[in-house]
């Protein structure tokens, strides 16, 4: 990658120290030079637990008054400190700190030290990153940075989604909060393709300062990868292994059948569960002493193997570097079966070469195979969802048809003797016909949905980047990149008739969804690093524009009730060739080719005076296409101004502070202004007639339908002044490390206000359309953030602890003009009267409900009235804030520790401040949480059947209101490297074995399922359970080989 | 001098990069404003978003919603429909129109208010861009025949978008023209000012001779679009309700004259309500709906109103065959159970007439002459059916909102049945097809012939005309098989037979409305205390054979039943008659003011 190793040729200590005491000893003269010989100016020689000491000069010669064989200090910033004896004409030589000085830092169109930046940006490096069992880059991030927060999906092959520094939009579309990805310059819309095995570092720009430089793609925070590269010297052939057990926790949210048989006869009476039992409970000669007991989790879910291999191969000398890595990942998530996989093949090609002294050309390239296949969950009468609210009185397995209830045995034999409508399967394995409820409408059996419908995913992806750096004048380096991005991807569905009772299906479909397209932007950009006596410049200026382009297609047909549509129904013509020439096939109407498009010009100056004081600006034009916005307005202009005062290096500083206790103290300020232009889209400025896009017959006995010309007013009334969020942060944060470097701290505090919200609002709906889009309201962004390290070595045992912490105050100020509260139902498919609201003066899109205050002397639920009086049958007008779905604080914890060949680390995540309302409830003969049973025993909730429905407004309040904190420990993992002197005799230079406990561990106080998957919902319903994927267990079993 | 060339190079790169032509990307899929009323074609095109837009919005259940809006608050709103469902907690968003206990944000008003706005906004494209009736006066770019037509089609069916809120919220705006963005509609001062516009409209476009005109009575097509006969019949209606019966009498009295309409056989009555009626030789105006396979019509096709108007089957011994394909064991969910005082007195008055029967079944009817998909003797005798455990009540709870009365009148059949065909092979499904079998394909019936002849025979009552009002009223219950036939014309008899016959066909809320201005009616005892107060006592019932304990127990069906309350609230004299704005309408437009029991909303403020 372009300037990824940027040499770093002076020692950053300041030139001139002060002079210190001297004692009464004959000068000893020495000197500091690096590995390669050359010498270390203004490196500090004292002597420890003392103020004597020197500082070397402009060639790296010292000279101290100290006694022959006194110990000194030899310290810089950039090397690793060192303790010698003193002794006449000493060469000391000072081994680069590989974690000092190698920390530059990605910072969009350049680098920089880090200990230069004047932004908040966290940098998460290799040495994190390694040996983690996720296959997704955006996931190993959880809990490594403070101010980002990591949002997981249990599920095989579903990406994490990252937020930085919080929530500012009230979209309700996960997708368009997502920060701007750069993969090694490349935008990329997602990191998930990329191993964390691949990353030599990922950088987090967090303020708008940092962020600045991509303008109005950059509101959400802008993450970049940089991906590994081969290092001069060093040929290496590397293999990592990875054997994965994953499971579920064992822990049971639900009833079992006594549990739901008593909870259930309190709602409607003994006599009703009575009236079902005595109909359908028959003995079972699968369950002990013929109960069926059955638990749905065990019969859904079971223990699963997956792997991980990535073999890479990596060298380098002067003129060039290469890095070449194979990935493979098979993963087979925790539904019985192999329904629920993401399997992915990536190949990663880096090769830079100088051609010439001026001319460095590289490219960097990753090939991506993937395929995925899920079932339903998160959502009404999804697989999840059945698993959860399933009686546990109905067998997994009916043996034969004679275990049927009637109205299933009926359609079985109807479809035996061919008198059904349709060729109906009643799903089942080598076990038998999978039962299905009689006992009330869930849509039945999970392992029925998991294999009512067969579907598939898959596609490729081609990411890279082709670069040129041109240095044709010292300190100038002209950069021309082009990147591209190809994909294409394919669903195929298939269904058949199938039987389930409520939820069948009569028909066959089957459909076809091919999508593709091709990305590519192309960069220009100028690096000039400049001098003047102790004013140091860097001055960068350049161009980009990207065009996005796809184009898909989606087919499908579909028969008439139990109409075959297929020439042949064997899995061979599950394809849409294959649809019977008669059957009307369906083309989606709305799908077209799409392009975008943006253009940008950018420019940064950094000044640093004597390595004390640093100022950064940056600036940014950009213009995006006629699909988002007006020629009018499509230019918008982001500025950042950023400052930094090392006052470590200030002589007062140096002069009064030891370098044992306070070794670095640096102040940053920065303000800027970013966008979110992902809001925009679909030309909402523009009016328009829609061609073709409906339909009416005048002909009441034969088909033949004319097509319509209407108005094109589906995203309401066109509004020609549309722009896109704009954001504005203030960051101050200091950096500070003590005890020779072993502390480290770091403090941030940021506050960043969204303005210019996109806003439905309302207009009369006699102008055609009843909303309009407007810009307008203000979100706050608000939060302290935390990093503090220690690392140490004594003797062959070294350990280090880091932990960040950051808190999060989110706060919707201001609507747009007349815009009033948005509400969402997301939980309305369950009937369930909680919403989602986005309003003034809370946390965006906080839970909206009842607040729960207690029973009354009858036993009925009791709730406060918005007139401040308690009421037992509460309004909507009642409903109040009663908690938020997102966290106000994460954290995360690192432990490392290292003792001859063993290597232990620990590292965990958390949230905390956030609350999760489960939407599980059900109505009928169904299974629920078994919270509710125990809040009923201990007299904390109501009796059931004082809230049988599930409209009931004591499902909505803050009695069904959970804490959703959660502290995992992600990582557990004991590793254990073979003795070199063993090893190198099979030509191996490292052998490495572990074991790993991820995810096994979580403190939590919620009842539900798993805290982390239940609240990662979409954006406005984040905070609702509906049944989940939950994080999966994993014992892995690992090996790292490198030759 | 080689490494100067490249920097050179590069500039020159980005100036040519920097074409920010390439930002221009024309929307795909659509066209400009400018390119189009140019044309029949296009004429039409824009007319048939009309159609289209009173076929998605107001007849079918587009928005997301489980009912068509419009069936849903004029039918729950009335007095002699029972939201149903599992139990009194069941289905709100029926329950809130049948207890008055909606309010300005209840969803299912601000969906059929925006819908019938948009039909509104779908009629004007037409009238505004194609006649010189737009903001500036502005002469069309193109007329002929066929785009006059087209106006007077769109205007007839603005007349009727604008009756129908006005008696829904009393003072709509009077929109007549396409509304600019910087433009607010204006209110209309009275319903009286909105009804009278209503009929100059349809006296504009009758007079027109341009509208389309029925051919005869066995011309289908002529149902599916706005004709001279539905311009008569919106004109006179509006007159009924602007209490104008002479204006009634004329537009009425010309559409029974005109000799394009007659009911159906009696026999026949019931196939009004499904698929073999579609088009018959009384609808005056049906949106049209046929099962189109190169679309996906399931919004279209009112997807899941076959599950909310049938029966709770669940909670049924086995799935009656008429709405067998319903899917799965949940079946249907009871949205509509006919109130069980009317039934009886319905039962009464009609005996097993025709009509009575196409409405409601018996316990009798109900238990052994329907088929039921699980029996096996549906062709046994009685006393095989009596024991027959695949038919009856099987469910513990009941069914909540039913006496022994089980109406089927809306119902969507999978296979009409034979107490109707009388056997008879040849009748339709009134679904066919890839849009599912919860979806209904049957036309969404507006405007039926015998809803003109009663409204006739009303306006008649105490003219010169009243032979004619009373034949009216003769011809509608002759026709219904009941025997019962008026000697003399008086209101009383108007009114019942009215509702009989209109049972479920959202004219029963707005007539008690109409009736009570003018004195006819007490809404207070209509709704409140008549039968003891509707939701006073609301029926469940049981069948002995699947309950413990009684007496039939596994022996023999008998139904039986228990009364509950339902709880909230009444209907409000002088608020309920007329819905409130709803609350998102108001935020776009302060102007609009609430009438009656509501106008205190108009002080709330708007947004926040």
């Amino acid at each position: 990658m372009f300037m990824s190793h940027y040499a770093t040729e002076v020692c950053k200590c300041p030139l001139l120290g002060g002079n210190f005491a001297f004692a009464q000893n004959s000068a000893i003269n020495g000197k500091v030079v690096d590995a390669s010989g050359e010498p270390i100016i203004g490196a500090a020689v004292v002597v420890p637990g003392t103020s004597t000491g020197v500082t070397t000069d402009l060639d790296g010669n010292f000279s101290i008054r100290v006694a022959s064989g006194t110990t000194l200090e030899v310290s810089c910033i950039g090397y690793v400190t060192k303790r010698v004896p003193a002794v006449a004409n000493m060469v000391v030589t000072l081994d680069d700190d590989a974690e000092m000085l190698e920390e530059t830092v990605v910072i969009g169109y350049g680098v920089q030290k880090k200990s230069d930046l004047t932004g908040a940006v966290a940098s998460v490096n290799e040495q994190s990153l390694r040996n983690l069992s996720t296959a997704d880059a955006a996931a190993a991030l959880q809990g490594k940075a403070s101010g980002v927060h990591v949002l997981t999906n249990g599920a095989p092959g579903e990406g994490a989604k990252i937020r930085v520094r919080g929530y500012s939009s009230n979209t309700t579309d996960a997708s368009k909060v997502e920060p701007l990805y750069i993969v090694d310059g490349l935008q990329v819309s997602g990191i998930q393709y990329l191993d964390p095995s691949m990353i030599a570092s990922i950088e987090i720009l967090k303020d708008a300062a940092s962020a600045a430089i991509y303008g109005a793609q950059a509101g959400n925070g802008v993450v970049l990868v940089t991906t590994k590269t081969g290092a001069e010297g060093q040929t290496t052939v590397s293999y990592t292994g990875k054997m994965t057990l994953q499971s579920i926790s064992p822990k049971r949210p639900v009833m079992n059948r006594a549990d739901m048989m008593r909870y259930v006869g309190l709602e409607y009476g003994d006599a009703y569960v009575k009236g079902y039992v005595d109909t359908y409970d028959k003995p079972n000669s699968a369950y002990p002493g013929g109960v069926i007991d059955t638990d749905w989790i065990d019969a859904y879910l079971e223990p699963s193997w997956s792997q991980q291999h990535s073999v890479s191969f990596s060298g380098g000398n002067k003129n060039g570097h290469f890095f070449a890595s194979l990935n493979l990942v098979n993963q087979d998530g925790v539904v019985k079966g192999d329904k629920d996989v993401y399997k992915r093949l990536t190949a990663q090609v880096n090769a830079d070469y100088n051609i010439f002294k001026w001319l460095q050309v590289g490219t960097n390239n990753s090939i991506e195979r993937w395929s995925t296949k899920g079932v339903s969950q998160r959502g009404y009468a999804s697989s999840f969802d059945s698993m959860l609210t399933l009686d546990p009185l109905t067998p997994v397995y009916w043996k034969t048809p004679d275990e049927m209830p009637a109205a299933f045995r009926e359609m079985y034999d109807k479809v035996q003797n061919g008198t059904a409508d349709a060729p109906y399967r009643f799903l089942g394995d080598e076990n038998g016909f999978f039962a299905n409820t009689p006992y009330s409408d869930v849509e039945g059996n999970p392992l029925a949905k998991r294999d009512a419908a067969e579907s598939s995913n898959e596609g490729f992806n081609i990411n890279g980047t082709l670069f040129a750096n041109i240095k044709p004048v010292k300190g100038l380096t002209i950069t021309s990149r082009f990147g591209y991005r190809i994909w294409q991807s394919n669903q195929h569905s298939y269904t058949a008739p199938f039987y389930i009772g409520r939820g069948s299906s009569d028909h066959y479909e089957i459909s076809h969804n091919n999508s593709n397209g091709y990305y590519y932007q192309w960069e220009n950009f100028a690096n000039y690093d400049f001098q003047l006596g102790r004013h140091n410049f860097t001055a960068m200026a350049g161009m980009s524009y990207r065009e996005d382009n796809s184009d898909n297609l989606r087919t499908s047909a579909r028969g008439a009730t139990g109409e075959e549509i297929l020439s042949a129904t064997d899995p061979q013509f599950h394809y849409m060739a294959d649809v019977k020439s008669d059957v009307p096939k369906t083309v989606n109407s709305g799908v077209r080719p799409s392009r975008s498009a943006s253009l940008a010009y950018f420019a940064r100056l950094i000044w640093n005076y004597d390595n004390r004081y640093s100022l950064q600006a940056n600036f940014r034009a950009d213009a995006f296409d006629s699909s988002k916005l007006s020629k009018e307005n499509r230019w918008g202009y982001f500025p950042s101004f950023s400052a930094g005062w090392t006052v470590s290096n200030e002589s007062f500083f140096k002069d009064n502070l030891s370098r044992d206790i306070f070794n670095f103290l640096k102040f940053r300020l920065s303000w800027g202004r970013n966008g979110n232009v992902n809001v925009l889209g679909g030309y909402s400025y523009d009016t328009t007639l829609s061609v073709a896009n409906n339909w009416y017959q005048y002909h009441v006995d034969q088909t033949g339908s004319t097509f319509s010309t209407a108005p094109n007013l589906g995203g309401g009334l066109p509004n020609p002044n549309l722009t896109w969020e704009t954001s504005e942060q203030w960051d101050a944060g200091l950096d500070a490390r003590f005890f020779n470097n072993r502390l480290t701290l770091s403090v941030d505090y940021f506050n960043k206000q969204t303005k210019d919200l996109i806003f439905k609002i309302d207009t009369p709906p006699e102008l055609g359309a009843s909303t309009s889009t407007v810009n307008g309201g203000r979100v706050l962004n608000e939060g302290w953030e935390f990093e503090l390290g220690w690392k140490d070595t004594i003797g062959d045992f070294s350990y280090s602890i880091t932990g960040n912490f950051s808190t999060l105050h989110n706060e919707v100020l201001e609507l747009a003009a007349r815009a009033g509260r948005i509400i969402n139902t997301d939980a309305s498919s369950t009937n369930y009267k909680i919403q989602t609201a986005f309003e003034s003066g809370y946390p965006i899109w906080y839970l909206r409900g009842w607040q729960y205050e207690g029973m009354d002397a009858n036993g009925d639920p009791q709730f406060m009235g918005a007139d401040g009086k308690i009421t037992t049958s509460p309004t909507t007008g009642d409903m109040t804030y009663i908690g938020q779905g997102t966290p106000e604080f994460t954290y995360g914890l690192n432990i490392n520790l290292a003792w001859k060949g063993f290597d232990f680390l620990m590292y965990g995540a958390g949230i905390g401040g956030n609350s999760i309302l489960p939407v599980l409830h059900r109505t009928g003969f169904k299974n629920g949480l078994k919270v509710y049973l125990d809040g009923y025993d201990k007299g904390t909730m109501p009796h059931p059947e004082k809230i049988l429905a599930f409209d009931h407004p004591f499902w909505s309040s803050t009695g069904n209101l959970f804490k959703g904190d959660f502290f995992r420990i992600k990582q557990l993992q004991l590793g254990y490297t073979l003795p070199s002197s063993l090893t190198r005799k099979a030509s191996i230079s490292n052998l490495r074995f572990y074991v790993s406990l991820d995810d096994f561990f979580t403190l939590t106080s919620y009842p539900g399922l798993d805290p982390e998957t239940a609240s990662t919902n979409n954006t406005s319903g984040a905070g609702l359970d509906w049944g989940s994927y939950p994080t999966m267990r994993k014992l892995i079993l690992g090996v790292n080989l490198t030759f | 001098m080689k490494k100067i060339f490249f920097p050179i190079l590069l500039g020159l790169a980005i100036i040519a990069s920097s074409c920010e032509s390439k930002l221009d990307i024309p929307q795909k899929g659509v066209i400009s404003y400018s390119n189009f009323f140019e044309s029949d074609a296009q004429a039409e095109a824009a007319l048939t978003n009309v159609y289209a837009s009173f076929a998605d919005g107001v007849a079918s259940c587009n928005g997301g919603w489980i009912f068509v809006p419009q069936l849903m608050l004029l039918n729950y709103s009335a007095d002699d429909v029972l939201a149903a469902g599992g139990d009194s907690e069941d289905h709100g968003d029926f329950r809130v129109f049948c207890e008055f206990r909606y309010d300005e944000t209840t969803g299912a008003i601000k969906t059929l208010y925006n819908h019938y706005s948009q039909a509104i906004y779908a009629c004007n494209f037409v009238i505004s861009n194609f006649s010189n009736e737009n903001r500036e006066g502005k002469e069309p770019k193109y007329q002929s025949a066929y785009t006059k037509q087209a106006v007077e089609e769109a205007r007839v069916m603005r007349a009727y978008l604008h009756m129908m809120m006005a008696l829904s919220w009393n003072r709509p705006n009077i929109v007549d023209r396409i509304l600019e963005g910087d433009e607010l509609p204006t209110q209309a001062e009275s319903q009286s000012q909105v009804l009278k516009w209503v009929i100059a409209e349809c006296e504009k476009a009758i007079s027109s001779g341009s509208l389309p005109e029925r051919s005869s009575v066995n011309d289908k097509d002529a149902t599916a679009r706005m004709t001279k006969g539905f311009a008569q019949f919106v004109a006179g209606k509006a007159a009924m309700f602007d209490n104008d019966p002479a204006t009634a009498r004329k537009y009425l009295g010309d559409l029974i004259n005109s000799g394009k309409y007659a009911l159906v056989p009696s026999e026949d009555y019931w196939t009004n309500f499904h698929i073999d009626g579609d088009g018959n030789s009384e609808k005056i105006f049906e949106s049209n709906y046929i099962e189109d396979a190169n679309f996906n019509g399931t919004m279209r096709g009112r997807w899941m109103t076959a599950d909310v108007l049938c029966w709770r089957t669940g909670s049924l011994a086995s799935t009656p065959t008429v709405c067998q394909n319903l899917p799965g064991a949940g079946g249907g969910w009871n949205g509509g159970a006919i109130q069980e005082d009317f039934a009886k007195k319905f039962l009464e008055h009609d005996g097993k007439s025709p009509r009575r029967l196409a409405t409601f079944l018996t316990e009798e009817e109900f238990l052994y002459e329907m088929d039921w998909s699980g029996s096996k003797v549906n062709d046994g005798t009685l006393e095989e059916k009596k024991a027959d455990p695949a038919r009856g009540i099987s469910a513990a709870t009941g069914i909540y909102s039913h006496g022994p009365y089980f109406e089927w009148k809306m119902m969507v059949y999978h296979n009409p049945p034979r107490i109707l065909t009388g056997g008879k092979e040849g009748y339709h499904a009134d679904n066919v097809s890839t849009s599912g079998a919860n979806s209904n394909q049957k036309n969404y019936a507006v405007a039926r012939y015998a809803e003109a002849l009663l409204l006739y025979a009303e306006a008649c009552i105490g003219s010169g005309d009243e032979a004619k009002g009373l034949a009216a009223l003769q011809e509608v219950q002759k026709r219904s098989g009941s025997g019962k036939i008026s000697s003399t014309l008086n209101f009383q008899d108007v009114m019942d037979e009215k509702q009989y016959e209109l049972w479920f066909e959202s004219c029963r809320f707005h007539d008690l409305v109409r009736w009570a201005a003018q004195g006819k009616v007490d809404l207070n005892e209509v709704f409140n205390t008549r039968y003891g107060g509707i939701h006073e006592n609301v029926p469940t019932v049981y069948d002995e054979f699947f309950m413990e304990g009684t007496a039939g127990y596994q022996k023999e069906h008998k139904l039986y039943e228990t009364h509950s309350k339902a709880h909230y609230n009444k209907f409000e004299v002088g608020k309920n008659e007329y819905f409130p704005f709803p609350l998102d309408v108001k935020n776009g437009n302060p102007n609009l003011q609430d009438v009656l029991g509501w106008s205190y909303l108009n002080t709330a403020p708007v947004g926040e």
